[in-house]
């Protein structure tokens, strides 16, 4: 094996150049489908969470403010007493000492002066991992035993780094806020607080809230439902959110849920059936678009991974017969083949990496391009594939030529 | 020893461009002999090189090496003979042409199963015996025709195999080249090494000790 090893690399090291050429059109190729599955991605992973939900019998609802017996989770799940699971995140309202060096920066569409509390909106580690806020600087938020670490929007000129000392509105514990990052605007957030106005089109959109500064009266922070809990906070149900909630098929009539509703003092937006179908039919339509495209890249991913290890195994096959001759076997030949490929495929990953973690901070940050754990495990599926063709492929190309043919064409008798 | 009994060659065994290219070859080539094979185009020299150089295999009859049976062994033991008991030279040399001079020389020392110290001090005497030392860093292809055989020469004796085979080792040399490589094959026999040259050149024939003759896959003469 050491001999193998040596080879190959002797062999790349020689023909440096081309090696570089391949890596290079095969990285491009990967980055082409970093691209296509983040856009794909982006046009159904805020549906991906309601999904599950919208499938099954369920309601959707919206805990009112005024008048509202719904405050905590718990509330929602004893009026639901058939509730199988609830979809949704609370919040709570802060109030804190308005900056007055901040206070220059009024709502756009009212002339009122920027109140002095603030949305606390959460999400969890899960919903952070699966729809996570674009962020024009900074980080998302982590646990500290000090302070109560928040995204927050970018209405009213916080930076990152600032601490706001404030109280809950509940509790009236008083909580350090440290704003560890600036939320991009425009985007859809999956927990929209007080202060949020929502457009309903009958599908899984309605139910985010789209994140607008200037449209704002009062300052917008996000953290981690973990984070929140930790300071001894619940987040509440009441603060204009919704919530699927599911329960078994045929566990309430239209009827009682309209009774549920006077009764514990929510609004009825829809049952899930309809929303299900306008979703799926919304996802299918924005991936219509994308199909055609999606097909093309993988058809290129798929020629170009065949054509490469073509090209690298005929370039090859010439000293591979030369190998032959001097004492090694065909399959000695076969893995040299395999290690440069190996070797291409590292040099590819590392193109691929270095460009998508400098993209990150610089020109993709204003895109939906992100590399997650779910990305990663689908191009090293895809490279597992392309080292599978490069055992392959050789097969195919001296598929019948016996050493002998291959010494008979290279050397001429 | 090499020795050669009623060996038949067929390509394409049951199959409806089935041809028997050896019918039956026998012959018997001593250590140190140095042996041509002559005849005409498509007669079956080369298969009878390739089967020699265990590049090929065969359909019957018996092919020994130093009494050991060379027949129906697995790929790893052919490759074995072809490292330790077998040099060959091709008429292109057969160089990694982005190879230097001592890099190609140490393949057949890197894939030995003996285990050699000083690999490169072996392939530098290689080197040194077929003239051309000074050359070991240079890249073969920016070599002469000439000096990339004198390469290819060093790579087939590194490993002191018991037998060298030529494939028409002049081919692409020209008059004055060819004679310098014809002396030094004659000086590696002279060594004590066995040489098989596979050749159209009488003139190269002529040098040798003894001339095998084949037609139509048939030996016809075998004389000194």
């Amino acid at each position: 094996m050491k001999q193998n090893i040596s080879f190959a690399l002797k062999l790349s090291k020689k023909s440096l150049a081309l090696e570089l050429l391949i890596a290079i059109q095969l990285s491009v190729v990967f980055a082409l489908l970093v691209i296509m599955i983040c856009a794909i991605e982006d046009r159904t992973v805020y549906y991906s969470i309601y999904e599950d939900a919208f499938s099954q019998d369920g309601a959707i609802i919206m805990p009112n403010v005024a008048g509202s017996n719904l405050v905590y989770m718990d509330d929602i799940y004893e009026c639901f007493d058939k509730a199988t699971n609830v979809t949704g995140e609370g919040c709570t309202l802060i109030n804190y000492d308005e900056d007055p060096d901040k206070a220059y920066l009024l709502d756009i569409y009212t002339d009122r002066a920027p109140d002095t509390g603030g949305t606390l909106a959460v999400y969890s580690e899960e919903e952070f991992d699966e729809i996570p806020p674009y962020l024009i600087e900074g980080d998302l938020p982590k646990s500290d035993s000090e302070y109560l670490e928040c995204l927050a929007c970018d209405t009213f000129g916080y930076e990152v780094g600032e601490i706001v000392e404030a109280s809950e509105y509940s509790t009236g514990n008083s909580v350090k806020i440290k704003i560890c990052g600036i939320l991009q605007d425009d985007q859809m957030m999956f927990n929209g607080g007080n202060g949020a106005n929502y457009i309903y089109n009958g599908d899984f959109r309605d139910l985010y809230y789209y994140l607008n500064g200037g449209l704002r009266t009062s300052m917008y922070f996000l953290t981690s439902k973990e984070n929140l809990e930790s300071f001894g906070i619940e987040p509440q149900v009441n603060w204009f959110n919704h919530f699927v909630v599911n329960y078994e098929e045929g566990a309430y009539t239209s009827e009682e849920l309209q009774n549920l509703s006077a009764e514990y003092g929510f609004t009825l937006i829809s049952t899930t059936e309809s929303y299900y179908e306008e979703s799926n039919l919304y996802v299918r339509q924005e991936m219509y678009t994308l199909l055609p495209i999606a097909i093309s890249i993988l058809i290129i991913t798929i020629f170009t991974a065949i054509i490469t290890t073509v090209i690298s195994t005929m370039k090859n096959l010439r000293n591979y017969a030369v190998l032959y001759l001097c004492g090694a076997s065909w399959k000695n030949c076969g893995v040299i083949n395999f290690i440069n490929y190996v070797l291409i495929s590292i040099v590819t990953l590392i193109i691929d990496t270095v460009f998508f973690i400098v993209g990150q901070e610089t020109f993709l940050t204003d895109t939906v391009i992100r590399v997650n754990t779910e990305i990663v495990l689908i191009c090293t599926t895809v490279l597992v594939v392309f080292l599978l063709l490069s055992l392959v492929v050789p097969l195919i190309v001296t598929s019948g030529k016996q050493p002998r043919d291959v010494l008979k064409t290279e050397f001429r008798n | 020893m090499i020795k050669l009994e009623n060996v038949v060659k067929v390509y394409n065994p049951k199959k409806a461009n089935e041809f028997e290219a050896l019918h039956g070859v026998s012959c018997q080539i001593e250590d140190g002999e140095m042996v041509a094979v002559i005849g005409k185009s498509g007669a079956g020299k080369s298969t009878l090189l390739h089967i020699l150089a265990c590049i090929d295999n065969y359909q019957d009859g018996e092919y020994c090496i130093d009494d050991t049976l060379v027949k129906n062994l697995s790929e790893k033991q052919y490759a074995k003979i072809r490292n330790e008991k077998i040099g060959m030279v091709m008429q292109d040399f057969a160089l990694v042409e982005d190879f230097t001079a001592l890099e190609n020389v140490l393949i057949p020392l890197n894939f030995s199963k003996k285990k050699t110290k000083n690999k490169k001090e072996k392939a530098l005497e290689a080197l040194k015996a077929v003239g051309i030392d000074d050359l070991a860093k240079k890249p073969c292809n920016k070599l002469s025709g000439g000096q990339k055989q004198r390469v290819a020469i060093a790579r087939a004796i590194v490993n002191e195999p018991s037998m060298i085979l030529a494939d028409e080792p002049t081919g692409a040399l020209d008059t004055k080249t060819s004679a310098e490589i014809m002396e030094l094959f004659k000086s590696l026999n002279e060594q004590g090494r066995t040489v098989i040259i596979v050749t159209h050149d009488p003139k190269v024939a002529e040098q040798c000790q003894r001339v095998i003759e084949i037609s139509d896959g048939e030996i016809v003469n075998n004389a000194s």
